[in-house]
C-alpha cells in the first residue's frame, strides 16, 4: 500500500506540473484565447509554414514570449531544487540550500563583472565560471590533510561568501549609477529574459546533472546514514560526496548564471517532496525538481501579470518561503528533517 | 469635339492628382533616422506611442502637443506623487509633499497609463496589448540605463514582435556628458512626429537660457572661480558610512560647472554619485555646495539643521549659507528638458552679484513658460512640483 502510494504521488506531481505549465501558457497580458493558444502552441510544433489563419503574434507571443519563460523557469526550479535535495542530503543539515559553498556570491561577482566592463566579459560566463570559482575556492579552504570534514566545508563556504560579496560592494563602489543599477536589478533575479539560446545550453548542461545525480540518489541515501555506516556498506563516503557537491554545484551555477539569484527554492522544495515522498533520495530527487518547477512557474507567472510592468521573482519567492520556514521550524525542529 | 473632351478629362484627372498630392504624401510612410543612425520607416499616422524614458520623451511631446498619442509608459517617475522628510532642529518633522516629474504635473492623467518596464524588464505582453504604432525607447534613463547585452536583446525582441522602435541616446548614454546633445534628441522627436519647427524652438529656448549663462560667467579669471560641489545627501550613502555624494569631472553636472557657469568642480576625481565620507568633505571644504536629488530631495536646510550632518557645519559653504538645492527630479539617469535650472542655481550660487538681477523664483516661472507653453498658474505649480518654492520665501 505504502509502495502504491510512493509511485502515485511522484506522478501525481509531474501531472501537476503539465497542468501548471499548460496554465501558465494560457496566462498573460496579452489576451489569446485558449483555443488559439493550443493551436498556436501545436503549429509551432509541427512548424507550419502556413499555420492555416493563425495569427502570427499569437506565434510569437506563445513560442518568443511565454513558452522559453515558462522552459526556463521549469528548468532552474529543477535545478536549485535538486542541487538544494542533494546539499541537504550531502551534509545532513536540513537548513542547507544550493548557495551554501558560496555559488551565489560567486555568480554575483561575476555577473558584476560583467556589467561593469561589458565590452570584455559576458554576464552569464562570467556568471557562471565565478560560480565554480568560488566552490573551488570553498573545497579548497575545507580540505584540511586530504580530508574534507564537514564543519569546515561550511565554515569554508561562509567564508568564500564573504569573500565574494565583498568584492561585489567593491565592484558596486566602483560601478557608475547604471551599472549599479543593473547589478542591483541582476541580484533580484527574473527570467525577463529568457530566450531559446539559453535553454539550448541550460536544458544539456542541468538536465545531464539532473540525470546522473538522480541515479545517484541510493548513494545520497547511504550517504545520509553517516561515513562510517557507508564505508562499512562499500562506498566512499568522500568520493561519492564530492561527485554529488560537483553536479549540484554545476546545476545551481548554470540556474543562477541564467536568471539571477532566487532565494528560498531550494530550501523548501526539498522538504515538501521528503514531506510528500518519504527520505527515499532516490524519489526525493525528481520529485523536488519537479516540485522547483511547479513553483517558479506559478512564481513567473504572478511576476509578469500581478502588474502591468514585472515584479523581481525573488520578492515573490520570499514571500512565499519566509513563512513556509517558519512553518517549518515551528513544526519539524522536533523531527529529522533529513 | 471628342479630342476636346478626352483631353480636358485627361487634364482634370492630372489636377486632381496634383491637388491630393499633399494630403496623400502626409499619410505615406515617412522615415527618420535615429540616435543609432538607423533609419527607421514610420508607420503612416502615428496615433499609440509607448515611451519608455524618464520625463524627456513625454516632455517635448508635450511641448509638441501630441502628449495624447502616449498610451503607455515606462518609467515609474511619470506616475508617482512623490513625498520626503528629515528631522530639523529640536527633533522636528520637516515634511515635502506633492513632489513630481513636471511632465505629470502638466498631464496628471498619465498616472493613469500602464507601465510596461520596470527596470530593464520590458513585460513584452503588456506593451503588444497596447497596440502600439511607435514604440520610443531613450537609451540611458533609468529603465535602460547601460549598454549591456540587455537592451541589445531588448532591441531584437521589439524587433521580433514587429513593432516600430525609435532610439533615442541620452547624453551618457552615448559616451558625450554634455547636455546640449538633448537637443539632438528633441530634433528626432520633432521629425518623428512632423513638428520640426516646434522642435527646433524648443531647442533653441533651451540653449538660449545656457548661452545667457555662459555668456555671464564666460570672463572669470581662473583664480576668482569659486570651488563648487554637487552633493547628493542619499540616506543610503549615509547607512553605509559616507557623507553624501558626489559627481567627478566626467558628469554633465561637472559640465554645467565648468563649461557653462565657468567655475570649478571641487571634486577631482571621476565619476558620478561617488560616495564621499565627512573627512573626506571637509578636506574638499567647497566654496558652494549645490544639493541634487539622490534617493531623495535634499533641501539646504537638511543639512543646516538635521542632527546627523552636524560634522559638515564646520564647512566653509554651510558657515557661509552659500548651499542651494537643485528642482526635485526624481530618476535624473539622464538630464531632461529642466536642466537650464540646474545650471542657473548653480550659477547664481555660485556667482550671486553676477546674476543678482535674477529673481530664481520668477526666473523659473518665465522659464517654464517658455519652455511648456503654459499659463503663469500652471508655472506656479511646475515649481512647487519641482519643491522650488523656497526660491520664493529665500529671495524676497
Amino acid at each position: 500500500m505504502k509502495n502504491n502510494t510512493n509511485i502515485f504521488r511522484p506522478l501525481a506531481v509531474f501531472f501537476i506540473l503539465i497542468a501548471t505549465a499548460a496554465v501558465a501558457l494560457g496566462t498573460g497580458k496579452y489576451d489569446v484565447s485558449p483555443v488559439e493558444v493550443f493551436r498556436a502552441f501545436w503549429a509551432g510544433i509541427f512548424s507550419l509554414d502556413e499555420p492555416c489563419g493563425i495569427p502570427s503574434i499569437h506565434l510569437t507571443v506563445i513560442w518568443m514570449l511565454r513558452l522559453p519563460r515558462i522552459l526556463m523557469a521549469l528548468i532552474v526550479g529543477a535545478a536549485l531544487s535538486a542541487a538544494g535535495a542533494v546539499f541537504q542530503g550531502c551534509f545532513r543539515n536540513p537548513l542547507v540550500e544550493p548557495y551554501i559553498l558560496g555559488v551565489s556570491a560567486g555568480a554575483a561577482f561575476g555577473a558584476a563583472l560583467g556589467m561593469l566592463f561589458p565590452y570584455f566579459f559576458s554576464v552569464q560566463l562570467f556568471s557562471f565560471v565565478f560560480g565554480i570559482v568560488a566552490v573551488a575556492f570553498t573545497y579548497g579552504f575545507g580540505r584540511i590533510r586530504g580530508e574534507t570534514p564537514m564543519i569546515t566545508l561550511i565554515l569554508a563556504g561562509v567564508i568564500t561568501g564573504s569573500l565574494f560579496s565583498a568584492m561585489v560592494s567593491i565592484l558596486k563602489y566602483m560601478a557608475q549609477d547604471a551599472a549599479l543599477r543593473g547589478i542591483v536589478f541582476w541580484l533580484m533575479g527574473g527570467f525577463y529574459f529568457a530566450t531559446w539560446t539559453d535553454i539550448g545550453w541550460l536544458l544539456p548542461v542541468i538536465g545531464g546533472c539532473l540525470l546522473i545525480m538522480g541515479k545517484l540518489g541510493w548513494q545520497l541515501n547511504i550517504l545520509s546514514l553517516g561515513d562510517a555506516e557507508a564505508r562499512s556498506l562499500g562506498v566512499n563516503p568522500e568520493a561519492c560526496r564530492i561527485v554529488l557537491i560537483i553536479l549540484a554545484t554545476l546545476a545551481a551555477a548554470a540556474a543562477v548564471s541564467a536568471v539571477g539569484i532566487i532565494a528560498w527554492v531550494g530550501l523548501m522544495m526539498p522538504h515538501a517532496a521528503r514531506m510528500l515522498v518519504g527520505p527515499d533520495h532516490r524519489r526525493v530527487l525528481p520529485t523536488a525538481a519537479a516540485m522547483g518547477g511547479i513553483f517558479l512557474i506559478i512564481c513567473d507567472t504572478l511576476a509578469r501579470t500581478l502588474i502591468t510592468a514585472e515584479i523581481p521573482i525573488g520578492i515573490i519567492t520570499s514571500i512565499a518561503g519566509a513563512p513556509y520556514l517558519f512553518y517549518l521550524l515551528r513544526t519539524k525542529t522536533q523531527t529529522s528533517l533529513v | 469635339m471628342l479630342v476636346i473632351f478626352r483631353n480636358s478629362l485627361v487634364l482634370i484627372c492630372l489636377l486632381l492628382f496634383t491637388v491630393s498630392l499633399p494630403a496623400g504624401r502626409a499619410d505615406s510612410p515617412r522615415t527618420v533616422v535615429d540616435s543609432r543612425g538607423v533609419e527607421i520607416q514610420l508607420p503612416a499616422k502615428t496615433q499609440r506611442v509607448v515611451a519608455i524614458s524618464d520625463g524627456l520623451v513625454e516632455g517635448v511631446m508635450t511641448v509638441l502637443g501630441v502628449e495624447g498619442k502616449l498610451v503607455g509608459l515606462g518609467s515609474q517617475s511619470l506616475t508617482k506623487t512623490w513625498s520626503y522628510r528629515f528631522e530639523g532642529r529640536d527633533g522636528e518633522t520637516v515634511t515635502y509633499v506633492n513632489g513630481m516629474n513636471p511632465v505629470l504635473c502638466i498631464n496628471p492623467w498619465l498616472s493613469e497609463l500602464p507601465m510596461v518596464a520596470r527596470g530593464p524588464a520590458i513585460n513584452y505582453e503588456t506593451l503588444l496589448s497596447l497596440r502600439p504604432d511607435l514604440v520610443i525607447l531613450r537609451l540611458g534613463s533609468c529603465s535602460l540605463p547601460a549598454a549591456d547585452d540587455r537592451v541589445q536583446m531588448a532591441l531584437k525582441t521589439l524587433d521580433i514582435l514587429g513593432l516600430t522602435t525609435v532610439v533615442l541616446e541620452g547624453p551618457y548614454f552615448s559616451g558625450f556628458p554634455n547636455p546640449e546633445n538633448i537637443s539632438n534628441e528633441i530634433e528626432i522627436l520633432g521629425r518623428l512626429f512632423g513638428r520640426a519647427q516646434p522642435a527646433e524652438r524648443l531647442s533653441r529656448f533651451i540653449k538660449t537660457q545656457i548661452q545667457e549663462i555662459e555668456r555671464r560667467t564666460r570672463q572669470i579669471k581662473t583664480e576668482k572661480k569659486p570651488r563648487v560641489i554637487i552633493l547628493g545627501l542619499s540616506s543610503a550613502a549615509r547607512k553605509n558610512g559616507a557623507a553624501g555624494q558626489a559627481f567627478g569631472l566626467d558628469t554633465i553636472e561637472s559640465y554645467l560647472i565648468e563649461q557653462v557657469v565657468h567655475a570649478k568642480n571641487a571634486f577631482q576625481s571621476p565619476g558620478h554619485f561617488k560616495p564621499v565620507s565627512a573627512e573626506h568633505l571637509l578636506a574638499i571644504n567647497p566654496d558652494v555646495i549645490i544639493l541634487c536629488t539622490a534617493a531623495g530631495y535634499h533641501p539646504p536646510r537638511e543639512l543646516f539643521e538635521a542632527p546627523y550632518y552636524r560634522h559638515l557645519r564646520q564647512l566653509k559653504a554651510v558657515a557661509d549659507e552659500r548651499v542651494k538645492a537643485l528642482p526635485w527630479t526624481p530618476w535624473n539617469c539622464e538630464k531632461r528638458l529642466e536642466y537650464p535650472i540646474d545650471a542657473m542655481v548653480i550659477a547664481k550660487a555660485a556667482y550671486p552679484e553676477l546674476f543678482s538681477d535674477i529673481h530664481l523664483g520668477d526666473w523659473l516661472l518665465d522659464f517654464y513658460q517658455g519652455l511648456y507653453g503654459v499659463d503663469e498658474e500652471t508655472a506656479k505649480k511646475l515649481r512647487s512640483a519641482q519643491w522650488m518654492d523656497w526660491t520664493v520665501t529665500d529671495e524676497k
